[in-house]
């Protein structure tokens, strides 16, 4: 009797045993909600479900829909962060200097990847993200308003002047019927950063402070040129809140834009036939320029799960894993490998130029990424300021120079003192 | 103690436990965190370091701190009289009997059920550059002439007519509804008549006034703040004319009665009765008018990047902003120290108002 009773026992307790090692363990992973929600689903469930089953992990995706950033803070200093989380690219100064974010060694995935990408995520040369993807402008032209205005297509070799003139005589040719060169916006995304980068200035000095110096200010006139010379336009004047919105419905000859613009044409425009080039070159310098939007993995430092988020991670980053985000059609995957991919990925020949123009464009030239250290987002408000000011509110460059510069001085002048 | 008061005292407690507990935790550990904390350089990550004052001095000597208070006080001033007055006027307007009473009491009401997302985007699209507002204002200075026709038949006609009483030897009011919709309608007549000659030829114009992405200044705020005071207003003014019309329906009819009799004017009664009857309303509604406005942090964070941080910045935001810059560092340490002196001014300000005379009690 007790034999049998020892048995049950033992057979009780193997049993136990076995359903807790068969358990899979969990892991959480924060991002964006959104369209992100879906693509991080279908890549969890579909792409990766073989490769977790045989970690014996489950990941459990966290949309957020609200503040990601403010999320992330709240959930990193109260100890209830995920094991692995979106960083955006502008705040991994931030989460580095927080102590929560773990550092990456994985080096033999880093040289798979864009250098600039991974770059973008060091702080003193350690990196602190593996990037999953990211977007970068190009220029995506109308080959029917070229054609039609009898004027060269844009193509690599352009420089910001001879792009100019090209536009110029489209707008001599079409004008009358209602087509721009181009439709921007007064801010420093989108059309300016490429054309103010490629001339060599830097955002942010060593000294951390901002200068608008000679550079700037050459950019900024060339930009403040195209509307005066009614080539470009604002972009809420034709009653849209963005460039793609204006090229979608053939308005203009160019939109400098991103991947993204292939998904909203994709849907909206599907019959417009266009072509893409990267960013043009400043004449001076010979040099492209051009804003790095990006987003990496990060892994919590306090995780409990540390190798096997890390193992996660480089799931996520994995060659099948970057084929997903690519067919997804809104960011371009960090893997070198994948430039090539691009064709057979997308199938549609426009697309793939594009994304090999936002390829192409990140390895040439200035690439600089939206990130500003300590400042955070706030940096690029005197310049979208500055522009919207001389735009919109008639202002003369100079004066909003001046107030500029003041803007960033102050700027300055605060971080400092918090500093101290 | 009886043991039906014991009984008493703990069913009571009983009942107020749910709101004690959440006013423990959500104020009472909360204002104590933020105290600790406006005295540490604390970024959400490293331990707290006792600096003393050196967070107030900070934010004192900062631009931004300085704009958001003069920018929320002013605010706080502007947004709470004219709503007050406004509130006052449709109560008063919407509390008498005319035809289609119902609908204009539903209809004044509408904005404040909106919500404030669905209201700042509204405003965001009304403020745009080639938005209705800019649309608006092109129109009318392209009429320019047919309004100025307008306006000086509309002035022509209401003298005609008063003189054409006056020498029939009839009383008439100057303000008579009848008298001004007849002035009215025989100033369109005549802008009708002139209509296709040079008098009224439309001259195009078009209006491009920045209204939101500018840190320019109308008269004490900033062009964009004025933006935001018209949106506020608009969304608060039907839940504080509600107040108002509950107070006007209880002032007793005997008084306008009384000083009917006596002769006092429609004005004079609304000066010496409506007024003064509305005390303890007025009272109300001025207290939640300065806490709304000094408070001002929704429609101003959904303004977002469709304006510049300065030109739109409040305290409220200011501290928020300290706490989660977007994409930079959190400065716990300022944003609790700020917290703390706009809950100064709050309470400072309603003392205040009391002291100037917005009473709580009728005739008191």
């Amino acid at each position: 009797m007790k034999l049998t009773l020892l048995k049950a026992l033992t057979l009780t307790l193997l049993m136990v045993c076995t359903v807790t090692a068969a358990a899979a363990q969990k892991l959480t992973l924060a991002g964006w909600g959104g369209t992100d929600k879906a693509i991080i689903h279908g890549l969890l469930s579909e792409v990766l479900r073989e490769d977790l089953r045989a970690l014996n992990v489950e990941v459990e995706y966290l949309p957020i829909e609200s503040n990601f950033g403010q999320y992330l803070m709240n959930s990193l200093s109260s100890g209830t962060a995920p094991d692995i989380f979106y960083v955006d690219v502008n705040s991994v100064d931030v989460l580095a200097g927080s102590g929560k974010l773990q550092p990456q060694s994985a080096a033999e995935l880093q040289a798979t990847m864009l250098p600039v990408l991974v770059e973008s995520f060091e702080v003193q040369k350690t990196s602190f993200a593996l990037p999953k993807d990211f977007n970068a402008y190009a220029v995506v032209y109308n080959r029917d308003v070229f054609v039609d205005a009898g004027v060269d297509i844009p193509h690599a070799q352009d420089t910001w002047s001879t792009l100019k003139e090209k536009l110029r005589q489209v707008v001599v040719a079409l004008g009358d019927e209602g087509v721009y060169g181009a439709c921007l916006k007064a801010g420093y995304t989108g059309g300016f950063s490429p054309l103010l980068l490629s001339t060599g200035w830097e955002p942010i000095g060593a000294d951390g402070r901002t200068r608008l110096d000679d550079r700037f200010e050459q950019a900024f006139r060339f930009y403040i040129s195209l509307f005066h010379d009614n080539i470009a336009i604002l972009a809420s004047e034709l009653g849209h809140s963005w460039s793609g919105g204006c090229f979608g419905t053939e308005r203009t000859a160019i939109a400098i834009e991103g991947n993204w613009l292939a998904g909203y044409l994709r849907d909206k425009a599907p019959n417009l036939l266009y072509g893409a080039v990267p960013t043009p070159l400043n004449a001076a310098t010979g040099s492209a320029g051009n804003l790095l939007l990006s987003v990496g993995w990060g892994l919590n430092r306090d995780s409990k799960n540390m190798r096997l988020a890390q193992s996660v991670l480089e799931l996520l980053t994995s060659e099948k894993a970057q084929r997903w985000i690519l067919a997804s059609g809104l960011a371009l995957p960090s893997r070198r490998s994948m430039a090539q991919a691009v064709e057979s990925a997308t199938g549609r020949d426009a697309e793939a130029q594009l994304a090999n123009a936002i390829y192409a464009g990140v390895n040439r030239g200035y690439v600089r990424p939206y990130s500003f250290g300590a400042y955070g987002d706030a940096w690029t408000d005197p310049i979208n300021e500055a522009l919207s000011a001389v735009l919109v509110g008639g202002v003369e460059v100079d004066a909003a120079l001046k107030v500029a510069q003041q803007r960033f001085d102050d700027m300055y002048q605060r971080f400092q003192e918090r500093l101290q | 103690m009886s043991a039906t008061s014991s009984h008493r005292s703990f069913y009571g407690l009983i009942l107020v436990a749910p709101f004690l507990v959440t006013l423990l935790v959500f104020f009472v550990y909360a204002l104590i965190r933020a105290l600790v904390y406006s005295f540490t350089d604390y970024n959400l990550f490293n331990e707290p370091e006792f600096v003393g004052l050196e967070n107030f001095l900070g934010i004192l000597k900062d631009k931004l701190f300085v704009t958001a208070f003069f920018n929320t006080v002013l605010f706080a001033v502007i947004v709470t009289s004219l709503q007050t007055l406004l509130a006052l006027g449709l109560a008063v307007v919407i509390g008498g009997n005319f035809f289609g009473k119902q609908f204009f009491r539903v209809a004044f009401y509408v904005p404040s059920i909106l919500s404030s997302a669905a209201v700042t985007l509204v405003f965001i699209w009304f403020y745009q550059n080639n938005g209705f507002l800019n649309g608006f204002l092109s129109d009318l200075v392209s009429h320019r002439r047919s309004l100025w026709i307008l306006i000086a038949g509309f002035i022509f006609w209401w003298i005609a007519l008063v003189a054409i009483y006056a020498l029939r030897g009839r009383a008439v009011n100057w303000f008579d509804p009848a008298l001004l919709l007849l002035s009215g309608f025989l100033s369109l007549l005549l802008c009708w008549g002139l209509s296709g000659s040079e008098f009224t030829t439309a001259e195009e114009a078009v209006v491009s006034v920045n209204w939101l992405g500018t840190q320019e200044y109308f008269g004490p705020l900033p062009r964009t703040m004025w933006a935001i005071v018209l949106q506020n207003i608009f969304t608060t003014v039907p839940t504080f004319m509600l107040l108002f019309l509950a107070g006007v329906q209880g002032i007793p009819k005997d008084l306008y009665e009384a000083a009917t009799i006596d002769g006092a004017s429609r004005w004079r009664q609304f000066l010496h009765i409506t007024v003064p009857q509305l005390a303890p309303v007025t009272y109300v509604v001025v207290t939640f008018g300065v806490i709304g406005t000094l408070q001002m942090f929704d429609q101003v964070a959904l303004m977002g990047e469709a304006a510049p941080l300065e030109s739109r910045v409040t305290l409220a935001y200011y501290v928020y902003h300290s706490a989660f810059p977007p994409g930079g560092q959190p400065h716990v340490g300022i944003a609790s120290a700020s917290a703390l002196i706009l809950a100064a001014i709050t309470l400072a300000v309603v003392y205040l108002q009391k002291l100037m005379g917005v009473r709580e009690k009728a005739n008191g």
